[in-house]
């Protein structure tokens, strides 16, 4: 993994994180390229096209997502579910193929909606493009432990 | 709570709260509903290869669905005949020779035949394996593909039970140009706090989409393909709202021209499976032309009394739990005979919608626990109503009736059979 720099990546991911804690939802999607995608598979294993995902988010599709959080009409998320994350776990590759960069992490994240809590847990996979000093998404997998339970609401952004 | 209390809580224009919030009701639907009719346990294609199963639930039992060597389908009680311990994880499928016992290692073959009891000589003399197999469905039987269980004996024929409803079937599986769908790529879970019904009610509300689908229809579709959808359920919608007999009902979108909504261009791989489908009903053109118009959309939302809904590209099947927990499993269908691209896209259509992550369920979701926690704890507060379109129902067919897809005459129609049942018809 010469010419990779860990500590880049990391403050990356932890930048990312606390976009989405803070829910700045419009500056977390400009993260991602044009081509990116944002996968939550389900507990089907396989590939996108054979198998029905939690989330699986194109470009155009991801800011409809973001759209719908503008909604006056988004009762799911009225009120919002509150979040707190921390990833850790740091593991970066350089890809055999191309200029991008692979990381692994894992997520623990804590949910709050209503007087409800919830925890969330998993492994997120990045493939990340350098772009000048920082990099921009080109995908983000994020595998849940929890992908086979039955969820109530999952429409915050994880 | 007697049969008499509970016929006071049915009348044509509303329901009392009790219905809904009583755990003492919950049980008795359970053994008044859900054990004394048809219920669908799974679709052919989850138990596709001989040996194979599902366990899944029938009202609040777990139940296996198999299929024996010879290709026969059964359905049993999913739990060992020694002391009741499950043969297999809820919701789990698989594929085996023998469901052993993972306690005291008693075998059953796919039949649900006691194959094998270790130290069987120590079992008392009166001892009968061929009376200790699993416990069977009374009745077994699917159409086009659908597996229904009843466990009673006294039930009309399947065909008989579903009436009106089999149009609607044959619409959903003759979208595949073999005739035969396929559920096989996982499916989208989610859960609720809250009763059952809830969840029946709203898979056949067309009174609702406008407020809570908003979101949906008018910041998303609307940039999506140039028009919201909001009038499909306004004051001048052709769709109906329809109580087809038996419990089942339908939001039928049919009368709305579906190439002026989502436009008339089709890319090659939906041209070519449209002319399969043409080509397969040649000598029944018009029946060609209504099942592809059904495609791309809401054609309709059918209901099978008590717990399955067809809508889309979706099967959903609602689990109840408990009286305040309810549980819902939303299959997307894929077809055979059709181009990877189309499957794919039937796909990502149904998490457009119907996933805890979707643009649609999730704010269905929050109405039944806004429901929820309004009905379970206003006791002052003792109907809730249901006179939408009561004075414009027009017949239709032999048992149907149908009106407006703002109405509740779907709901009514569901109410008049939960009270048959629940009064020992």
């Amino acid at each position: 993994m010469s010419g990779v720099d860990q500590a880049a990546v990391e403050r990356f991911v932890y930048l990312e994180a606390k976009l989405l804690d803070e829910r700045r939802y419009p500056e977390w999607v400009d993260l991602f390229t044009d081509d990116g995608v944002y996968w939550v598979p389900s507990g089907h294993d396989g590939p996108p096209e054979q198998s029905v995902a939690l989330v699986y988010d194109n470009a155009p599709r991801l800011r409809e997502r973001l759209t719908r959080m503008g909604s006056r009409a988004f009762w799911a998320q009225q009120p919002p579910t509150e979040t707190t994350r921390v990833v850790g776990n740091v593991l970066v590759e350089s890809d055999a193929e191309s200029a991008d960069i692979r990381v692994e992490c894992r997520l623990i994240l804590a949910l709050l909606r209503r007087h409800r809590q919830a925890l969330l847990s998993g492994v997120v996979r990045y493939r990340l493009q350098p772009l000048g000093d920082g990099f921009r998404i080109r995908e983000k997998v994020v595998t849940l432990q929890q992908r086979d339970e039955a969820f109530d609401n999952l429409t915050f952004l994880i | 709570m007697n049969d008499e209390t509970i016929g006071r809580w049915v009348e044509p224009h509303r329901v009392h709260r009790r219905a809904f919030v009583e755990p003492a009701v919950f049980e008795q639907e359970m053994t008044r509903v859900f054990a004394r009719t048809w219920v669908y346990v799974g679709h052919q294609s989850e138990v596709a290869t001989p040996g194979s199963y599902k366990a899944t639930t029938l009202g609040t039992q777990p139940v296996l669905l198999t299929r024996d060597t010879a290709g026969l389908l059964h359905v049993f009680i999913n739990a060992c005949r020694h002391r009741g311990v499950l043969l297999a994880d809820d919701h789990t499928r698989g594929t085996c020779r023998q469901l052993i016992c993972p306690y005291h290692g008693w075998s059953f073959d796919m039949t649900g035949r006691l194959t094998a009891v270790p130290m069987r000589d120590r079992q008392g003399k009166a001892f009968d394996d061929a009376a200790m197999g699993l416990v069977a469905a009374a009745r077994v039987d699917s159409y086009r593909g659908f597996v229904f269980a009843s466990l009673t004996p006294d039930v009309p024929t399947l065909t008989e039970h579903l009436g009106a409803a089999t149009e609607f079937f044959d619409l959903f599986a003759d979208l595949s140009p073999s005739g035969h769908i396929r559920v096989e790529t996982g499916v989208t879970r989610y859960q609720f706090r809250g009763n059952w019904k809830q969840q029946v009610e709203n898979s056949m509300d067309g009174y609702h989409p406008g407020l809570v689908h908003h979101s949906f229809f008018e910041d998303v579709l609307k940039p999506r393909i140039g028009r919201g959808m909001g009038f499909i359920v306004g004051p001048q919608s052709p769709a109906k709202s329809v109580a087809l007999g038996n419990g089942h009902a339908l939001i039928d979108f049919r009368a709305f021209d579906r190439k002026a909504i989502l436009g008339a261009d089709k890319p090659k791989s939906e041209q070519d499976w449209h002319d399969a489908v043409r080509a397969r009903f040649a000598d029944r053109p018009g029946y060609a032309e209504a099942v592809i118009a059904c495609n791309g959309g809401d054609g309709f939302n059918l209901l099978v009394y008590p717990n399955l809904v067809l809508i889309n590209n979706q099967i959903r099947v609602i689990h109840p739990v408990s009286f305040d927990r309810t549980e819902v499993f939303a299959y997307p269908v894929t077809l055979e005979d059709v181009a990877p691209e189309i499957n794919a896209a039937r796909i990502r259509a149904h998490e457009d919608f119907y996933g805890p992550a979707s643009f649609g369920a999730p704010d269905d979701i929050e109405m039944f626990q806004r429901q929820w926690d309004g009905m379970l704890r206003t006791p002052s507060m003792e109907w809730l109503y249901y006179d939408r379109g009561l004075d414009h129902e027009q017949p239709l067919g032999a048992d149907g009736r149908e009106s407006h897809v703002s109405d509740e005459t779907a709901h009514r129609g569901i109410w008049r059979r939960w009270l048959q049942l629940m009064e020992g018809a």
